[in-house]
């Protein structure tokens, strides 16, 4: 008998936590987090102890202030999940009050996990991208000579052929963005562990994709180079990591699947036509802010109502 | 079915698509590229060759030749070779398609492409009597007697011979006339079978019994806080004239005296180039010749206010040349 997946109460419970699932996460991002190491060397280790410790302690801190919930792993989530998306040269004392900020303003002032309306990693790094992006531009090459990363000379004919350092790592990028195969390693992980859907992550990619094909390219219409787009930047890390993040997405079929398809396409469109050369962060933030609407729209339809996407419309009144 | 199972069939499903569907895009948008590049090859390249089809050729390990094809026409027939070369004009890079003819010894025409000369002055190389002087002109081309050739016995082999052979082996040495800001600076140069195996340019400083280069290693002498220091730079610049064996290659600005072609040089350079030029006109015994030596290089006249723009178009020409040249002795 197919199983029947039911996404209203009531649930069965089981022994499985948000402890456990967020350590899976973690698991997830080893080999991101290696691959950080491995190219960036001792700079990528500070940085993801103080990001980690950072989230840690402000949330020990909060729950005391709030003298209620409990410890789980997602602040040491959120803190990998930053410290992955700074570049290597990010200044460790901006790293920290990112952290911080993720965790008191983003996370446990709206209430806990499972409250929060923005993914806390995105937050911080957009709080860093605005308010102090000196501190965020010391991309450092793995031979540890700056230069430009790749997204930013992407403008205007590529070279197709040079896509396997990127996909395997060795470019200029923020720590973790820099790998493609070690997120996708991870992502493949959560895959199994139940932890992601591969809709969210495929129709971002494929979504992002199309918009690069169609208008990226400069020798006209559907000639974007999309290989090297979609190896480059934060993209990977965000569609595997951070928009199947549970309390910022969709909980419902349809609202997840436009969920990751306007971060796609958002992605696409702040990247060729953006002043940043990266779009994953705001993209991801604007849709975090459209997750409840999108839910609201797309929620189970009550039986014997019409309405758009199956959302629920208010029934007329009988006179 | 198992779950696990499941998911990897599901997995791989997913990765196949995946992988077939930019596959497939990135056929498509090669096969379109191509074409568009073919179309802005033959605009390029029209006013010059009026070849149908352009097949390119590898041009690995030719500074400033960033293209270059074989022109045919519609039967088939060698129209001659086209070649786009990149070099650093004034204002910045300069992009110049150059038209050779088959057997490589002639320039058929050439055209400035994209630019960032000053308009008036170093632009005025995009004007058609400039351009009128490389049509049927003998390669490789001379402005001034500057050539931008990298090895100047190979490209003028069947010249008169260059200034090199004419030095004769020895130490060399010119120094300015007077002191310049409490200091005068000389070059020492050793010439060796032909060729410049030492170079030594430092100044005196008046009054003391003492030289730049030993104020600024002992770290008397600093000009700024970071960058390299006098005698660091006064290496660099030996370093590269002993690279270029000419110091009429030497890039610089010919007001300014700066240069950016060397990295971290940020001093005047213009009284190493001319001292440099100085001893080796004692070198060679003569009191000019030196920049005359083009050879058999057929001449062209500089735009006049022009003469870096000019001299950067016939370095472009010439790297053409010499790429053909490179290309032809292969295929023999």
């Amino acid at each position: 008998m197919k199983p029947v997946l039911s996404q209203s109460a009531p649930h069965i419970r089981r022994g499985r936590t948000t402890t456990h699932i967020m350590l899976d996460v973690l698991i997830a991002l080893v080999p991101a987090s290696i691959a950080a190491v491995w190219n960036f060397g001792i700079r990528a280790v500070w940085l993801l102890a103080v990001t980690t410790l950072s989230c840690a302690i402000t949330q020990w801190f909060c729950l005391l202030l709030r003298r209620q919930g409990e410890f789980d792993a997602s602040a040491l989530v959120s803190g990998v999940l930053l410290a992955l998306s700074l570049p290597a040269g990010t200044s460790l004392w901006a790293a920290a009050l990112a952290g911080a900020f993720s965790i008191a303003l983003i996370k446990e002032a709206f209430g806990g996990i499972g409250h929060n309306l923005l993914n806390p990693a995105m937050a911080a790094r957009g709080l860093l991208l605005a308010a102090f992006p000196a501190a965020l531009t010391g991309y450092i090459r793995p031979d540890a000579v700056s230069s430009a990363t790749p997204l930013s000379a992407v403008d205007g004919p590529v070279n197709l052929d040079g896509w396997l350092p990127m996909f395997t790592g060795f470019e200029n990028g923020s720590m973790g963005e820099t790998s493609v195969l070690m997120i996708l390693v991870g992502g493949v992980y959560l895959y199994f562990k139940g932890a992601i859907r591969l809709r969210m992550p495929v129709t971002c990619l494929g979504a992002f994709s199309a918009v690069i094909w169609i208008f990226g390219g400069s020798y006209g219409w559907f000639t974007g180079p999309v290989v090297p787009h979609l190896l480059s930047g934060g993209l990977m890390l965000g569609a595997f990591f951070m928009i199947t993040d549970f309390t910022t997405k969709p909980t419902t079929f349809w609202g997840e699947l436009v969920f990751a398809a306007g971060v796609g396409i958002l992605t696409a469109v702040l990247r060729l036509w953006g002043p940043y050369p990266e779009g994953v962060c705001f993209a991801i933030l604007l849709m975090n802010l459209a997750a409840p609407l999108l839910e609201y729209l797309t929620r189970a339809r009550v039986y014997g109502m019409k309405n758009l996407l199956g959302g629920i419309r208010p029934l007329k009144r009988a006179h | 079915m198992n779950t696990t199972l499941k998911s990897l069939l599901n997995l791989l499903l997913v990765a196949a698509v995946s992988a077939a569907l930019l596959w497939g895009a990135d056929t498509v948008t090669r096969s379109v590229i191509a074409g568009q590049e073919s179309d802005r090859i033959k605009a390029d390249f029209a006013p010059i060759l009026a070849a149908e089809t352009y097949t390119a050729l590898p041009t690995a390990g030719h500074e400033s030749v960033t293209a270059a094809y074989r022109a045919e026409d519609r039967d088939g027939t060698l129209l001659g070779y086209a070649v786009t070369a990149t070099v650093k004009g004034y204002g910045g890079p300069l992009t110049v398609y150059v038209a050779l003819s088959p057997d490589g010894e002639r320039f058929l025409g050439l055209r400035v492409g994209s630019h960032q000369e000053t308009e008036g002055y170093g632009a005025r190389v995009t004007e058609e009597a400039f351009y009128r002087q490389f049509d049927s002109l003998a390669a490789p081309a001379s402005v001034g007697g500057y050539t931008g050739l990298e090895d100047n016995s190979s490209a003028s082999s069947s010249g008169s011979g260059t200034s090199a052979a004419n030095w004769k082996d020895g130490t060399y040495r010119a120094e300015e006339n007077s002191y310049n800001q409490g200091y005068r600076s000389f070059v020492e140069l050793t010439v060796r079978d032909g060729k410049i195996t030492a170079v030594n340019w430092d100044a005196d400083k008046e009054g003391a019994d003492v030289t730049k280069k030993q104020e600024s290693q002992a770290g008397h002498y600093v000009m700024t806080e970071d960058g390299l220091l006098w005698h660091q730079q006064a290496a660099a610049m030996e370093q590269a004239l002993m690279e270029a064996q000419d110091p009429a290659k030497l890039i610089f600005n010919q007001d300014t005296g700066k240069t950016d072609a060397y990295a971290g040089v940020s001093v005047d350079v213009s009284a190493f180039v001319s001292l440099s030029a100085q001893a080796l006109e004692k070198a060679a015994g003569t009191g000019d010749g030196l920049m005359d030596s083009a050879g058999s290089a057929g001449t062209v006249d500089a735009v006049s206010g022009a003469t870096v723009s000019s001299k950067a178009v016939v370095k472009a020409a010439n790297s053409a040349y010499t790429f053909v040249q490179a290309l032809l002795k292969e295929n023999r």
